[in-house]
């Protein structure tokens, strides 16, 4: 048996997946397992961990700036200091035109993309879901019409759509008129997520499980909620996670074209529209919010990409998993090993 | 063929017809018209408001004014005037007006030197006319030019060289070039050469390319190139090939990224398919088999994404043209909204449509080819 030798790690990893195929490992289980794995993909999960510590701490930055020198309010005006550029401690990514703190509003703006994927990603899903299971359930002449509207749909302008819902949706506050925004960021979203779910349903319906639950006497509220839609939802968060970074890149570039979130409440792509008008002489206007951007959006595609090879193992092979590399050293050992049992 | 291409063509009629009823509805259904406030944003009197709506048939029920610009469209291919521009036609503001008139004029300066400026045409002259008028403006006639080919030919050349729409399809055009020219080799490479270092960083790379924004990519790009280094101009279009560079990378990087992960992705599936063991067995060379037989079969994903994509992109970037002062129609899809400016944002709507239904008849066209088991019903 000495032919055969496995080193302690690897002999350590096949137990723990021995113990795993004996407990029987549930989907979601095996997917995290999986996505554990995927070093790009944590990255993101931290990074992203991080911004969700930004966005509950968002008001307490004043707190914080009674202890610590380099935090204030998002919109604490400093006339003193205007357009400093990054000095270590007091304004550590520099200030802006009225002297706000750039390190503080990019923090604060943390809540507006995240809340943008969040209450985007909802709304897409529920008019998503509640379209797509309609049209693939039904199937025939209403699924071709259906489907139909959604590739006019398609054809629409994202602009005028995303103005008409916010004119259309009632707003008494800043604060719900910036949701409304969020909402009609999901609301264009959600045409791709029909598409997916009416196409799962389609293949799921015929399904012999599903004819199972009909012989029992499922309803097709039931078979719809307990059958169909538990059963295509892998997919649906994999393509809700891919989606996340189109909504808040659909915010940012709203807001850089100055039709997305009104001052003073600081999002990323806003900041970017007041600072590069003076890029030569104040950079760190732009280039800070600009990072944030790109590295939230990252962080989403890593940790999305990494989803969706996690809970579709047939789509192996799009990231980078560390352990991979490894696993094929291992192959190739054995390959030898069997080869020199073969001459031996 | 001929058939299900034609047969496609009619499908279109009925998609573009939804989309103009759709948009016309909806921007109507938007609050504040054209002509609630000034140039100055200075709201303007309700009198003088309904004058001008009356001007422009906009107190008229809206399925009269539909049909009136429906009809105006297809007998005429007049895109009418636009609300928000006085004196100017949506055609003029697409397509660049009338360019032979442009070359005639300069024509009539040289032979009339300063004189000619009091000239005119009696009436602006089409592209297969034989002769045009000249009057003075005091309606005095002054005699004919005749136009000839030469005419013709600068006129034609005018347009595809400076008119909005052509410029917009310029830079939709190279960009396209680069993200498939880059796009496709760098997804090969990585798919052959999977899981190491070349594949790790040609992945990582791309992923990057989808997730930088492609405004923050452009004024990245004008930091350093432009006002660090002072390679590259900041600004313009068709005056200096220089120009060509940062927006072409600017719009061509995102698309580049994405089709680089979809022929890597393809490519995988296609490179343990049995024919691909079949075509190494045979004693194929390595080259052969990667650009005949897997390169072809992997291209599918690539050029469905590539209709809507050309679509986009030939009918002009806001973020793009707006970044680098570039004159083509990508700002009109979000001025036109914000200014309501109802013609002008169902010129520019159509014209997308129409992009929209032809790049996918191409794409589908282009399936057939790739793939000869595709069939056309």
């Amino acid at each position: 048996m000495s032919a055969n030798p496995i080193n302690a790690s690897e002999q350590a990893r096949i137990e723990e997946e021995a113990r795993f195929a004996e407990r029987g490992v549930s989907l979601w289980q095996d997917a995290w397992r999986r996505l554990l794995r995927n070093r790009m993909a944590v990255a993101g999960l931290i990074f992203i961990c991080m911004l969700i510590f930004c966005f509950v701490t968002a008001d307490l930055l004043p707190t914080f700036g009674r202890v610590l020198p380099f935090f204030y309010s998002y919109r604490d005006a400093d006339y003193d200091n205007v357009r400093v550029g990054p000095t270590w401690p007091d304004h550590i990514m520099g200030t802006d035109k009225l002297g706000r703190d750039v390190f503080s509003r990019i923090w604060w703006g943390v809540r507006i993309s995240l809340t943008v994927a969040v209450v985007g990603s909802l709304t897409s899903l529920v008019i998503g879901i509640t379209y797509g299971s309609i049209s693939g359930y039904l199937g025939g002449r209403v699924d071709n019409l259906m489907m139909r509207f959604v590739d006019v749909m398609y054809g629409f302008p994202t602009l005028l759509f995303i103005i008409l819902i916010m004119v259309v949706l009632p707003s008494e506050s800043a604060i719900q008129g910036m949701v409304n925004i969020f909402i009609a960021i999901g609301v264009v979203g959600w045409m791709g997520m029909a598409r997916l779910i009416r196409g799962q349903f389609l293949s799921l319906r015929e399904k012999e499980f599903v004819l199972a639950a009909r012989m029992v006497g499922a309803g097709s509220g039931r078979i719809i909620s307990r059958h169909l839609l538990p059963n295509s939802l892998g997919p649906a968060i994999v393509s809700l996670t891919l989606g996340i970074p189109g909504l808040i890149l659909t915010e940012a570039t709203l807001s850089f074209i100055g039709l997305g979130v009104p001052p003073p409440y600081p999002s990323w792509g806003q900041m970017v529209n007041e600072g590069w008008r003076g890029l030569r002489a104040t950079p760190h206007l732009t280039v800070f919010p600009g990072l944030a951007i790109t590295l939230t959006m990252l962080a989403f595609n890593f940790l999305g990409d990494g989803l969706r090879d996690a809970l579709d193992p047939t789509m192996r092979g799009t990231t980078l998993v560390a352990s991979r590399r490894k696993r094929r050293k291992a192959l190739r050992l054995a390959e030898k090993r069997r080869e020199a049992a073969r001459q031996g | 063929m001929q058939r299900f291409i034609i047969r496609r063509l009619f499908w279109g009629i009925p998609v573009l017809i939804l989309v103009s009823i759709v948009t016309f509805g909806a921007m109507q259904l938007v609050p504040g018209g054209p002509f609630t406030a000034g140039a100055s944003g200075r709201p303007v009197p309700p009198e003088i408001q309904a004058n001008m709506e009356a001007k422009y048939g906009l107190d008229k029920p809206v399925w009269q004014q539909y049909l009136n610009y429906m009809g105006r469209l297809i007998l005429h291919l007049d895109f009418g005037p636009s609300l928000r521009r006085p004196g100017r036609t949506v055609n003029s503001m697409i397509f660049g007006g009338n360019f032979l008139v442009d070359v005639l004029r300069e024509e009539l300066n040289q032979t009339f030197g300063s004189q000619a400026s009091s000239m005119t045409f009696a009436e602006d002259p089409g592209l297969f006319d034989r002769q045009a008028t000249v009057i003075r403006t005091n309606g005095q006639l002054v005699g004919t030019i005749y136009i000839n080919w030469g005419h013709r030919f600068e006129a034609v050349k005018r347009f595809f060289t400076l008119a909005p729409i052509m410029v917009s399809a310029q830079v939709g055009m190279v960009s396209i070039l680069l993200a498939l020219s880059v796009g496709i080799p760098l997804g090969i490479i990585s798919a052959l050469k999977q899981n190491t270092w070349v594949d790790y960083l040609a992945m990582f790379v791309s992923m990057l390319g989808v997730s930088v924004p492609n405004f923050l990519l452009g004024i990245g790009l004008i930091l350093v190139f432009a006002l660090k280094l002072g390679w590259l101009p900041t600004y313009g279009w068709g005056e200096d090939w220089k120009q060509v560079i940062m927006p072409a990378i600017t719009l061509g990087t995102g698309g580049m990224a994405f089709i680089a992960r979809l022929t890597r992705a393809s490519m995988l599936e296609v490179i343990r398919a049995d024919y691909i063991r079949t075509a190494r067995a045979k004693g194929l060379a390595e080259r052969v088999v990667v650009l005949r037989h897997a390169l072809k079969n992997s291209l599918i994903p690539v050029t469905t994404v590539l209709g809507p994509m050309m679509a986009a992109w030939l009918t002009g970037s806001f973020l793009v043209e707006w970044v680098f002062s570039i004159g083509g129609i990508g700002k009109f899809f979000v001025s036109a909204v914000t200014d309501r400016d109802y013609m002008l944002i169902m010129g520019t709507i159509l014209i997308y449509s129409v992009a929209l239904v032809l790049f996918n008849l191409l794409v589908d066209i282009a399936y057939g080819i790739i793939d000869p088991r595709i069939r056309f019903e």
